[in-house]
């Protein structure tokens, strides 16, 4: 897990200031080749498909009626051409619970090379902040996979794919367990498997021993940062890897 | 009684409906059903609509039949038609942006007047008038296709040309609204760190000095973003001003807001175009998120105007 130090937090906030593209970053995730992009067609709902878990429809509200769908789009899908590609964004990336969209929002983007700067939304509430940075999250995390999946499969490497799962699986995962779903998963499903786990589509629940649940939190966290964040090499070899497994 | 009180009569108000089907002279809540010609002229202020503010519709010239239904539903008569509602969009059919570019190029160079002719056709049997064409300019738009540009705007009837650009794209655009009987119009944003863009006072009289055929589109949104003084800024410069796009923010780069929630001053400024009789068009333009739909949300937006007239 990545941990920010205030000044890290900083940096970023100066990176975006300075109108830094996460396209440029070494290593970083680039967006797919400019494809023909659909034209948005008719009339918008911007609150349909209505999700599931009333907790993520509600963040998705909160997003939309402060006007973020407006210019970084409500699935993340940039309308305007100008705002920031919060679907790649390195900023996001590294955003914990919050605390770098939040200072984002905090304070805006004031100095820009773009024709209108970034509001601040120094007026909102901790609350509403969390629940911009939710569904960022999760808008992010269903964009990511779509795009994951639709990339194909590409042949990967099993030792860096064990270096991917000892960082980012094995916290939580030992290779037996990760084995044993490797065994149960047809081999079609596996990638969806991985990128898309149970926990990602679960609708939350509130029941009383559950709904503070530390370490469902945490195993959500993971995976939707997993997805959001992994390149499609990552993937591949990391799906080399389990494959070795049994 | 402040701004914030005031808005609040329509926020949460059951009259609101009533009050505005009597002066659109319209049957609410049924919007839709009356298709009398709109008249958005309010004791004697023009007031319009950046189709922008329909969030929900997608700026696509196959939209555009949506478009003045809307428009007629919500009573106004007068609209800033952006290139979006009247160009066709390459950028689906192509494999770059760079080809995207070169498409809409050769499509504005080679299209008939005609075809901006119809389109105001179908304006004119709405009972709407284009007030102004907004379009793109980059600082590598050949010259003949600003002039084509400007040549598509005048057939549409719309009295001057208005885009998001800086001092660098009004230099070139300068000998062409004179050429073609219209304004320029320079539209701000609240970016002030940046030495080429319209932002503060200072900015827009640098701008208006390069043509006399250039205007300011204040839009007030982002000018009070900015710190600046809208109404300070009206009372000096009124002569150079074409329209203001009317919208809410919060000072310090805030966002945006419904009207009558911010620091513009939105009835104040009605109110100044009004007593001094100035022919500066108040175009609703705004920003601010909403989980009503397009044509709801104008209508408050617009109802919120009509009341700082009455």
């Amino acid at each position: 897990m990545r941990v920010l130090t205030s000044a890290k937090v900083l940096a970023l906030l100066v990176l975006c200031q300075a109108g830094y593209s996460s396209a440029q970053t070494a290593g970083s995730m680039k967006p797919p080749p400019e494809a023909p992009r659909p034209a948005e067609h008719g009339v918008i709902n911007f609150l349909e498909p209505i999700a599931p878990d009333p907790v993520i429809q509600h963040s998705k509200e909160i997003y939309v009626l402060y006007g973020c769908a407006y210019c970084h789009g409500v699935d993340l899908r940039v309308r305007n051409g100008e705002a920031t590609d919060l679907l790649h964004s390195e900023a996001v990336a590294h955003d914990v619970g919050g605390n770098v969209i939040s200072a984002i929002l905090r304070n805006g983007i004031p100095q820009t090379a773009k024709l209108s700067p970034m509001p601040q939304f120094a007026d909102l509430s901790e609350a509403d902040m969390h629940a911009i940075a939710r569904w960022i999250h999760y808008a992010r995390m269903q964009g990511r996979f779509e795009e994951l999946m639709k990339s194909g499969d590409m042949p990967g490497e099993p030792r860096g794919g064990k270096s991917i799962f000892d960082s980012s699986c094995a916290g939580c995962h030992s290779t037996r367990q990760a084995a044993d779903m490797v065994k149960k998963t047809k081999t079609a499903d596996l990638k969806a498997t991985v990128l898309k786990p149970g926990i990602l589509t679960a609708v939350q629940s509130f029941k009383v021993d559950e709904y503070n649940d530390a370490s469902k939190i945490a195993a959500r966290t993971a995976h939707s940062a997993f997805t959001e964040n992994s390149r499609q090499t990552d993937v591949a070899n990391l799906l080399a890897y389990l494959k070795t497994l049994n | 009684m402040n701004r914030r009180s005031f808005s609040k009569l329509v926020i949460g108000s059951a009259g609101y409906s009533a009050v505005a089907g009597s002066i659109l002279q319209v049957p609410l809540p049924c919007l839709g059903q009356s298709r009398s010609r709109p008249n958005s002229i309010i004791n004697g202020v023009s007031i319009g609509l950046q189709p922008f503010c329909y969030h929900d519709l997608a700026i696509a010239e196959y939209n555009r039949g949506i478009l003045i239904d809307r428009m007629i539903q919500n009573g106004l008569s007068i609209v800033e038609l952006h290139a979006g509602w009247v160009e066709p969009n390459f950028r689906s059919s192509v494999a770059t942006a760079d080809e995207a570019r070169d498409k809409l190029r050769q499509w504005r160079l080679s299209t008939p007047q005609s075809y901006y002719q119809k389109i105001k056709s179908e304006f004119d049997q709405a009972g709407i008038t284009v007030f102004s064409y907004y379009a793109g300019f980059t600082p590598t738009t050949p010259l003949e296709e600003i002039d084509a540009i400007f040549a598509g705007a005048k057939a549409l009837g719309a009295k001057g040309v208005v885009g998001s650009y800086g001092f660098a794209v009004a230099t070139r655009l300068a000998p062409f609204p004179g050429k073609h009987g219209m304004f320029g119009g320079l539209h701000n944003h609240d970016n002030l760190s940046d030495p080429d863009a319209f932002s503060n006072e200072a900015s827009f009289v640098k701008g208006l000095a390069i043509s006399p055929d250039f205007k300011a589109t204040l839009d007030v949104r982002h000018f009070t973003a900015g710190n600046g003084d809208c109404l300070g800024f009206l009372a000096r410069h009124h002569e150079r001003v074409s329209s203001v796009h009317l919208g809410d923010r919060l000072r310090n780069n805030g966002h945006s807001v419904p009207f009558g929630q911010g620091d513009a001053p939105i009835v104040e400024i009605l109110r100044m175009i009004r007593d001094n009789n100035w022919p500066i068009v108040a175009l609703l333009e705004f920003e601010h998120g909403t989980l009503r739909t397009g044509v709801e949300e104008v209508q408050i937006q617009f109802d919120y105007c009509k009341r700082a007239l009455a």
